[in-house]
């Protein structure tokens, strides 16, 4: 079930090549900034093809999210103990810095 | 209220002396601000202390205690990792992005802390967005190490870490990606833990990598994080990673012996994976035979590579970083740190197909670890190599050139958290790391208690 790592490691991009990706990403980047790409980018690259890619395809099971069903009720949740207070008459609340507004 | 605070104070003492009025909230945060006035400027721990509203909290918490009041972080003084939103308090992320970022609300965690009655004492520093760093060309300078301040304190949650060790705060809220609160923990001595994800909500701290991104507590015991967890933990429906399981009462689940549980020893992982120095390695022996020693079953447990891990974690984190900041690294990147820009530029160029294998892979690797844990109750493994290296020894391509043990819990979806496991003979800290199954967050915590009271890492602080 755990595949070995791929060894092959594809080889650097050309400055021809990495102008071309940076392009169409939009992005615009002085010598200095490419040439800490290029470095990044080769060290990148060696992990992309440490991962399997040739899975077949009912594998896509692996890659799925869970949706709950339409009438699925939410999980009760026990109430979560409070610190404990013991509040004399009257007595002012614990700190608390303003929080009228929650919405998000 | 009577009494002077000590230097240095946990959660768990603080609480009992604040509850018994025989330490006063307001001295507290004076004593801690003092500390931070004094020795702040060396460790660069803080970005922003909160000095004015710290010292009205505090004043509003002894109130409440002397009306009767009580509860366990009630005037307890902590400091959050800067990507954590607080109301009408700046939150730069470390970043010139967000420079003058003022959030109108609180993350729904500091919100949760505040309201059971913590004091907040200001905003800590973290590597840009945390990610990108130690790094030397922002607005603020990296965070140091109080054991050493020539040396890193691991990251990203670098102020945190150091903010903690120092006595400069109770706790701290870090966030961990890749091992963000536990690199940190490990390098400054502390305990920190990471959830399972899910369990503590994520809603308002700025992401990283969603799909990999945890929040958790930082403080000097493991103990002291159950307390910090038992106020962050439950469900929140605003953040849809949140999922809602029963309650835990975590400060009191650690309080149970170990006998009998089945500890698995990731001995691949230091002697092959990423050798561990020799004193981690008498770290790890000493750590087997300490638990050995509280009636714990201690075999040797395997795991696929650190490196497999590393290659999927590091994978989805620059493509899921890069998708975040991709807008505004167009419009501002000469603003963001060159170890950003090494460090998230690449995932521009990780094609679609490359973030769906990395994730498909990530199943596998989950499944994998699963199973490990039908053998075992937790597993434990160093969390670095070796102690904290200097900080001009840090290089910008550092999170993709060698891999991290801690990265394998954020692949793997568990908790995991570190504790102090010994020193070097030059005095610097050696973590120790215990990783749990998917909700056996309790579990890591108790072992990780029951490790600091059977041995004496907690007696030994920093010399400021």
């Amino acid at each position: 079930m755990t595949a070995s790592p791929a060894t092959h490691v594809p080889p650097p991009l050309s400055p021809g090549e990495m102008q071309l990706l940076l392009s169409r990403a939009g992005l615009v980047l002085n010598p200095g900034q490419v040439a800490d790409l290029v470095l990044a980018w080769r060290q990148v690259a060696g992990l992309i093809a440490s991962i399997p890619h040739d899975r077949p395809l009912v594998d896509d099971l692996a890659f799925a999210f869970h949706v709950p069903p339409p009438a699925a009720k939410p999980i009760a949740v026990a109430a979560r103990p409070k610190p404990k207070t013991t509040p004399k008459k009257g007595a002012a609340k614990p700190a608390k810095r303003k929080q009228a507004a929650r919405k998000r | 209220m009577k009494g002077s605070p000590a230097p240095f104070l946990t959660i768990a003492e603080a609480s009992r002396l604040i509850a018994s009025k025989r330490l006063s909230p307001v001295e507290l945060v004076r004593m801690l601000l003092a500390r931070i006035e004094a020795l702040d400027p060396q460790l660069n721990a803080f970005l922003l202390v909160t000095e004015k509203p710290a010292l009205n909290a505090a004043r509003a918490a002894e109130r409440a205690i002397m009306a009767g009041h009580k509860g366990p972080l009630l005037g307890i003084p902590l400091a959050y990792k800067d990507i954590y939103e607080t109301a009408g308090v700046r939150t730069t992320a470390h970043s010139r992005i967000l420079a003058d970022n003022v959030p109108k609300h609180d993350a729904e965690t500091v919100h949760r802390l505040q309201t059971a009655g913590a004091v907040m004492l200001g905003k800590l520093a973290t590597h840009e967005f945390a990610i990108g760093g130690p790094a030397f060309d922002l607005p603020w300078p990296p965070a140091r190490n109080p054991w050493d301040i020539r040396r890193f304190t691991g990251g990203s949650s670098s102020g945190s870490g150091a903010a903690v060790a120092a006595g400069l705060a109770l706790g701290a809220l870090g966030s961990d990606t890749g091992g963000s609160i536990r690199l940190p923990a490990a390098y400054c001595g502390i305990a920190g833990f990471k959830p399972t994800p899910g369990l503590v909500s994520r809603r308002g701290v700025i992401p990283l990598a969603p799909s990999l991104d945890t929040a958790g507590p930082m403080a000097w015991t493991a103990q002291d994080c159950a307390i910090l967890l038992d106020a962050i933990a439950g469900h929140d429906p605003a953040d849809p990673a949140s999922v809602a399981v029963p309650a835990v009462n975590y400060a009191s689940a650690i309080a149970t012996p170990l006998k009998g549980l089945r500890v698995g020893v990731l001995r691949r992982f230091y002697e092959h994976d990423v050798p561990a120095s020799p004193e981690m390695l008498q770290v790890m022996a000493r750590a087997a035979t300490t638990l050995k020693g509280l009636g714990c079953r201690v075999e040797e447990a395997t795991l696929p590579s650190v490196q497999e891990y590393n290659a999927v974690g590091r994978v989805i984190i620059s493509a899921e970083a890069y998708a975040l900041h991709e807008a505004t690294l167009k419009t501002r990147l000469a603003d963001y740190s060159r170890a950003f820009r090494v460090r998230v530029l690449a995932g521009a160029l990780v094609r679609a197909a490359d973030y769906i294998a990395a994730q498909r892979r990530r199943t596998d690797l989950i499944a994998a670890t699963a199973k490990v844990f039908e053998k075992f109750d937790v597993l434990i493994t160093p969390p670095t190599a070796g102690a904290a290296p200097l900080l001009n020894e840090q290089r910008p391509d550092d999170g993709f050139s060698r891999p991290l043990l801690t990265t394998v819990a954020n692949v793997a979806a568990v908790p995991a958290m570190v504790v102090c496991g010994g020193w070097t003979a030059s005095g610097l800290p050696l973590g120790l790391e215990i990783i749990g199954p998917s909700w056996g967050d309790a579990t890591v915590l108790r072992v990780g208690h029951q490790f600091e009271l059977a041995t004496d890492t907690r007696a030994r602080r920093p010399e400021l």
